[in-house]
């Protein structure tokens, strides 16, 4: 009934003892207090508001249980801060979102940025080529916003992409590289 | 009902023996769990009650990805759908598979889904089993009693016919090498962008230096209980010099081909207007894709 | 603390108007938002509903004693345990209008006593240690229903001898009235009569947060209940008079952050009521987070759903003389306090004509209550069905006249301020004119058109449509108190304290629309301050003025009115201390308020810090002028001079293609020209209007709750419902132009409410433009590409579209009946859109079971076929024609075995062949019928 997992997120190990039936994104939110991670479609997966960053892959923390992430390297919306290399400085998607009013109510909003992350990790590995909007657009689709109407979220979007791109190769990679955050923690 | 109800006993298997003792050992009462994203919401919902979960994301022969001499792709079971469709040489040779793996849900689905789960898990709504047997796959089934080979167009083209034995594993898909001079495309069509298909058509073609199609097949998913193999409409094409006219031709053929049923997302009348557009968009591809490659 | 905009600071400009980053992001971008599910007290239990499994049943027992036993759970509770605690009904006179028709009022309990009358109204309430747990104990509960017959369209509800939701009443009407005036003589002067049915189904607004309660009574604070709502003073008031508890023992809090409201927050929740009473029974703290699928069960987010019967009267010209309109809605039960359903078609009926210059109307309201939950507030608040009704009817008449919708448009908007409508109506500002203008500029026609004839000639089709509104900036009180006994003032006390920094409560709290940042600039402007030294608290009834609620666009309107007023009130008392301390005889208007300093404008070396004033004020309240009372807090009440309400108004136009072929729209452009008095921010103006549009788009293109005639809602996933994600949608572009309203002190007007009104016109018209060569018309949502795709080929290839003469539908039978394994197979359903999953004997997870349970029915099946008798039984059964049963009279060995296999046991006490047996047995069925395409055999046709 019960597994004992261990899970490093944003950089630090967490040893618990869960249900089987625990879902990631309960063991995320009751278990270890890291409420940024949303629910709002309650078990369908297809709200987009529990997404996290599982093994650096944007992934549905309601669709996988917490004793699938035994082992595995989590990043969660408090984690981009961690990315930074003074306290206090904020990740280019969140200073993004911010600049651009990516956000109203910000409940789809951890969710939407950690599939950024994806995004934008993917897009610095590549060199950091333009992204077009309609790329944006379809990369959000596992995503729900009820209340910007998305256009301003496709602008921070582009907001993060532009920030990153007037950054040199090292600084750019280093906003996505989870083995830092490891580094930094023990 | 949200959360699952309990569950005894966890595994993780790492090696594909030990899979296929956790599947002697299970009985009735276990739930394998590949990418999990159709099983997890049946279980939330109780549907599903499993003692025995099983979980086959670490097993790394289920992960592998291997061209064989003879230029055949073989994909694990448990192959992602992003891997998938990040595979340049995917993209370029087995075009329908890419097409359909990044169409599959959206991005966080294309990161867990895997291709096994999306073919075995008895759900007509998939992308990837008209793909598979467009493309002529076959599929690798491990079990106790030994290892066998099934075709996807006998596994997927009647749903009547049984797919895995209790005691058994997908093990894999093997995709033979495209002949020189072909493509291979697939659309689909939701209602909203990240719908499972009302209509989804996998459609390849083999063009000869001439301009003349030497090979063709369509099939078209999203029908009950199981993906048409339009055979009539790819003879339209064979053996004629491919244009937009023939393409027009073939694809109303396909259309007449289905039988398509009604349900609460599409008439039957719609799905078949459906092939004639999207199957026409799914061929011009296939062509695009031949004549480039010729 | 993080500057907010510090390259801003030193300049000073003002900040209205200025597109500053909000205040609310720093906490939400990080994942510290406070959120109601995010907060934990110690020693809290969770909570969970029990929910009715039929649309209309009277409850014959409800036995939760069995979920008492599984280990973690505290308390369960049935109506009748509740009665006991004292609950009462909701529908008390003080939580129902006054309204000019008729009125009735159906009985209101919060957890169903004797009998329930919608699918998911809550029978019990389960209370445990854990989330987890919950479900395991809610399985357990035993409810005996007697089904009833059930209600859940406007033609069965008012159906001579339909049954009655309500048993009763006379029938299931709830409420008539008739509006405006007599409109026969100006119909007897018009050249041309326009009429047309209007449909629009259930849609609404759905936030991506659910609702939620957490709740704890102690003797001495009485109870402490978090709750998501928009309304927190109201909902305490009812709260103490529907318990009958003392109103200063109830304290409600909206927490921080709450995920979007958009109107499914304001009414008053029959869970509230329930968890407030066994909060205060088991004495722990009670937290409910409401599901989806519950969310969507309840109703919560679902409006428009009207019917409009309209008819317009003009001349040749153009220039419409009247209207009629018969609006029909189907409200659901009725029950819920305040709105009871009936206010949405009333409020969007008095807005039907909106910047239209309409002398007469002629309006009929009728609504009927059916066994569907009742309609909840949605965004756009009754108007979004009515603007298709108005705006798709003047566009008819243009066609109908071959003239340019637009001119049509343009030759009957209001000139005149202020202007009262034929409905009454009050319009006190704004340029009509000015603003369509700027639209059909902007969207420049004239190329638009001519690509547009280009275009056709290759086969596409694209077309523009026009939609648009006037929106009430908030409802003053002279309004709500007739009506609702409730005021419309906006309310807010400003406190500047000893440090020079400002600290302002409100009552009404915010989901998402920026009211931080938006006071923040106001009062930053005020006191010469930055947005940084300005902080707002709201949302709690013990430390905020009573307001009466975050709805209908009262925030910039009315709340900053009243924020704006009581700084200038404290500005005048630190003018007027300023003047004493500086020793100079000024009066206290002569002051400018800059970066932090009191500046005396006859002479500007002549100045002193807010800070030492305040000080003075506060702390050091010696030496003070002369009858001048200490302290620098103020609350002031706004409301608008002489009107009864502020205007705002927007225009929309859609430009779109049609793909013929398959019926898919695609919105090239869509445009809207908004006029929201003065612009605080006008990022956030942008955002709210992108955001009011796209919702709208999703109702008018993808959303509509379906149910099937036994009131089961069919799509409780957001994947059944389709809410638009990025890809689906197109960029809105929004321009500006305003007209600042005379009546408050910065003549600002709301804009978080109306936008999605327009939509569903503009993009009617938009479709209906584009086919034009085809004659076609559209009058009922969603755009569907289906139905877009049948409009077309009823017109272009009836033939083509038709089946083959030997082509025979599959038979799909319609999944019924009751209990739990129904509902599972229902639900497994439902999660795949209705389309059937083949359990075929391949891998499945359940294959085990359903291998064995198959094949003793497949024997069954077989034994059955070889008798005629059986098969015709089998055949109604399966047609739903009779009880899945087995008269042992008719084959005494097929029945033995059939209640062998009903009654077999399984561990927690259900029935094995209702979870298991019939689901499969079901699949089997459907399997055998998808396979064979042809009539199930002995199937009569």
């Amino acid at each position: 009934m019960e597994k004992t997992i261990s899970v490093t997120v944003n950089g630090r190990v967490q040893r618990k003892t869960v249900p089987i039936r625990m879902l990631l994104v309960d063991f995320l939110r009751d278990e270890l207090g890291l409420t940024g991670t949303h629910v709002g479609c309650t078990y369908e997966g297809r709200c987009g508001a529990c997404t996290v960053v599982l093994d650096g892959n944007a992934t549905k923390s309601c669709m996988v249980l917490a004793v699938q992430a035994d082992g595995h390297r989590v990043v969660t919306v408090e984690g981009l801060e961690e990315f930074a290399n003074a306290p206090g400085e904020l990740h280019p998607i969140q200073n993004g979102f911010w600049e651009r009013h990516g956000l109203q109510c910000g409940y789809c909003t951890p969710g939407m940025m950690m599939t950024i992350f994806d995004i934008l990790a993917t897009n610095v590995r590549e060199g950091s080529p333009e992204l077009t909007d309609e790329a944006i657009r379809q990369s959000l689709v596992g995503n729900i916003c009820r209340c910007t109407g998305y256009s301003h979220i496709v602008e921070a979007v582009q907001s993060a992409a532009a920030q990153l791109r007037g950054m040199d190769p090292e600084e750019r990679a280093a906003w996505f590289d989870t083995a830092k955050l490891e580094g930094t923690r023990s | 009902m949200v959360q699952l109800a309990p569950v005894e006993t966890y595994h993780a298997p790492v090696s594909l023996t030990e899979c296929l003792e956790c599947l002697a050992g299970g009985e009735d009462n276990m739930v394998l769990l590949a990418g999990g994203l159709a099983i997890m919401p049946l279980l939330k919902n109780r549907s599903l009650r499993p003692n025995v979960l099983v979980d086959l994301s670490g097993v790394a022969e289920l992960r592998r990805r291997e061209i064989e001499a003879d230029g055949t792709l073989v994909l694990g079971a448990m192959r992602r759908h992003r891997e998938v469709y990040d595979d340049p040489l995917v993209r370029t040779r087995w075009s329908a598979l890419a097409d359909a793996t990044s169409a599959i849900g959206d991005l966080q689905v294309q990161n867990r889904g895997t291709i096994g789960g999306n073919v075995v898990f008895g759900t007509v709504l998939t992308d990837l089993k008209q793909v598979a047997m467009c493309l002529d796959a076959s599929l690798r089934i491990v079990g106790r009693a030994g290892n066998r080979k099934v075709s996807a167009r006998d596994a997927f083209g009647d749903a009547a016919h049984a797919l895995l034995a209790p005691d058994e594993l997908l093990e894999s898909m093997a995709f033979p090498a495209p002949p020189p001079g072909s493509g291979s495309a697939y659309r689909k069509f939701g209602i909203t962008t990240n719908g499972r298909p009302v209509i989804g058509v996998a459609a390849s073609l083999t063009i000869g230096a001439d301009g003349i199609c030497t090979g063709a097949s369509i099939v078209i998913g999203g029908l009950v209980p199981a993906p048409c193999d339009a055979r009539i409409a790819a003879q339209v094409l064979i053996g004629q010099s491919v244009d937009h006219e023939v393409i027009a031709h073939a694809a109303k053929a396909a259309a007449e081909e289905i039988k398509p049923q009604s349900d609460g997302r599409a008439s039957a009348a719609y799905r078949r207007q459906l092939v004639r557009a999207i199957g026409q968009d799914a061929l011009n591809d296939a062509w695009q894709r031949a004549i480039g490659t010729s | 603390m993080t500057t907010i905009n510090a390259e801003s600071e030193a300049l000073a400009v003002s900040w209205v108007g200025r597109p500053i980053k909000r205040k609310e992001d720093l906490r939400l971008i990080r994942g510290r938002g406070q959120y109601l599910a995010d907060i934990k007290l110690p020693g809290m239990v969770h909570a969970f509903f029990v929910r009715s499994k039929h649309a209309h049943a009277r409850l014959k027992s409800v036995d939760v004693s069995r979920a008492l036993s599984v280990p973690g759970v505290v308390a369960a509770y049935s109506g009748a345990d509740l009665l006991k605690l004292g609950m009462r009904e909701l529908l008390i006179p003080e939580l129902v209008n006054e309204l000019p028709g008729t009125l009735r009022l159906p009985p209101s309990w919060p957890l169903a006593v004797d009998k329930v009358v919608f699918h998911g109204e809550p029978i019990a309430v389960i209370l445990a240690e854990t989330k987890y747990v919950l479900e395991d104990a809610a399985e357990l509960v035993v409810i005996d229903y007697e089904p009833l017959p059930v209600i859940t369209s406007v033609e069965q509800a008012m159906a001579d001898d339909s049954p009655r939701v309500y048993e009763s009443w006379p029938d299931n009407v709830i409420y008539r009235e008739k509006m405006g005036g007599d409109a026969t003589d100006a119909f007897a002067k018009a050249d041309i009569i326009i009429t047309e049915r209007f449909e629009v189904p259930r849609t609404g607004a759905s936030p991506m947060e659910c609702r939620g309660v957490l709740t704890q009574w102690d003797d001495h604070s009485g109870l402490t209940h978090w709750t998501t709502t928009q309304r927190p003073h109201l909902l305490r008031q009812a709260i103490s008079q529907v318990l009958d508890w003392p109103e200063q023992m109830v304290r409600v809090i909206a927490p921080k952050d709450q995920g979007g409201s958009f109107g499914t927050k304001a009414p008053h929740s029959r869970e509230d009521f329930i968890l407030a009473l066994v909060a205060r029974d088991i004495m722990r703290p009670v937290r409910w987070v409401e599901s989806r699928e519950e969310s969507f069960r309840a109703g919560v987010g679902q409006e428009r759903a009207q019917i409009h019967e309209i008819q317009i009267a003009a001349r040749s010209d153009g220039k419409i003389l009247a209207l009629r309109d018969r609006c029909i809605t189907d409200i659901g039960h009725g029950q819920q306090p305040v709105f009871m359903g009936v206010m949405y078609p009333r409020a969007g009926c008095f807005m039907i004509t909106s910047f239209y210059d309409i002398p007469q109307a002629e309006i009929e309201i009728v609504c009927v209550v059916t066994n569907k939950p009742c309609l909840t507030p949605s965004r756009a608040f009754g108007s979004f069905p009515v603007r298709l009704a108005m705006d798709g009817a003047i566009n008819r008449l243009a066609r109908e006249l071959d003239l340019d919708p637009l001119e049509v448009v343009r030759k009957n908007l209001v000139t005149v301020f202020p202007y009262v409508t034929a409905t009454g109506n009050f319009l006190d500002s704004g340029d009509f004119v000015g603003g369509f203008d700027k639209l059909v500029e902007t969207i420049d026609v004239a190329s638009v058109r001519e690509l547009q004839a280009k275009l056709r000639e290759q086969g596409r089709f694209i077309g523009l449509g026009f939609g648009g509104e006037t929106e009430r900036s908030g409802v003053s009180s002279k309004a709500y108190v007739p009506r609702q006994r409730k005021p419309g003032y906006g309310v807010a006390t400003v406190k500047v304290l000893n440090s020079g920094k400002i600290h302002v409560l409100v009552g009404d709290p915010p989901s998402g629309q920026s009211h931080e940042t938006v006071i923040s600039q106001v009062l930053a402007d005020e006191f010469g301050v930055t947005p940084d030294d300005v902080r707002l608290d709201y949302g709690d009834t013990l430390s905020t003025p009573y307001g009466m609620g975050n709805v209908g666009n009262r925030m910039a309107s009315y709340t900053v009115s009243a924020a704006v007023l009581a700084a200038r009130e404290l500005k005048k008392k630190i003018g007027l201390v300023a003047a004493h301390d500086l020793g100079i005889d000024a009066s206290p208007d002569e002051f400018t308020f800059e970066n932090g300093e009191i500046v005396w404008v006859k002479d500007r070396e002549i100045r002193t810090q807010l800070r030492a004033v305040a000080v003075h004020l506060i702390e050091c309240p010696i030496q003070l002028p002369q009858g001048t009372e200490p302290g620098l807090e103020h609350t002031a009440y706004f409301e608008p001079q002489n009107v009864p309400n502020m205007t705002g108004a927007s225009f929309h136009c859609a430009v779109v293609e049609v793909m013929p072929e398959t019926g898919v729209i695609k919105i090239l452009r869509y445009v809207v020209v908004d006029d929201c008095g003065t612009p605080i921010n006008p990022l956030v103006v942008e955002g709210q209007v992108q955001g009011g549009v796209v919702m709208g788009i999703g109702n008018t293109v993808f959303e509509e709750y379906v149910y099937n005639e036994r009131g089961e809602l069919q799509n409780t996933t957001l994947e059944g419902y389709m809410m638009p994600c990025a890809a689906d949608v197109p960029h809105v572009e929004t321009y500006d132009h305003s007209v600042p309203t005379p009546n408050n002190p910065l003549g600002t007007k709301g804009k978080g409410e109306g936008a999605p009104a327009p939509v569903s016109g503009a993009l009617v018209n938009a479709v209906e433009d584009a086919l034009r060569p085809f004659g076609v018309s559209i009058t009922t949502l969603p755009l569907k590409p289906e139905r877009v795709r049948a409009a077309i080929a009823a017109v272009v290839s009836p033939e083509a579209e038709a089946e083959p003469a030997d082509w025979v539908e599959p038979i799909v039978r319609e999944f019924a009946g009751e209990g739990e394994g129904y509902d599972v197979l229902a639900e497994m359903y439902r999660f795949y859109d209705g389309i059937q999953i083949s359990l075929q004997p391949t891998w499945h997870p359940y294959v085990g079971q359903i291998r064995g349970w198959l094949r003793d029915f497949g024997q069954m099946l077989d034994r059955a076929a070889a008798s005629p008798a059986v098969v015709d039984v089998l055949a109604q059964m399966f047609n739903g024609e009779r009880e899945f049963a087995f008269q042992s009279d008719l084959d005494p060995g097929l029945a033995a075995q059939w209640d062998r296999l009903r009654n077999l046991p399984r561990p927690d006490g259900g029935h094995a062949y209702l979870d298991y047996i019939l689901p499969a047995l079901d699949s089997h069925e459907m399997l055998l019928v998808a396979c064979s395409n042809v009539p199930f055999e002995g199937e009569t046709k």
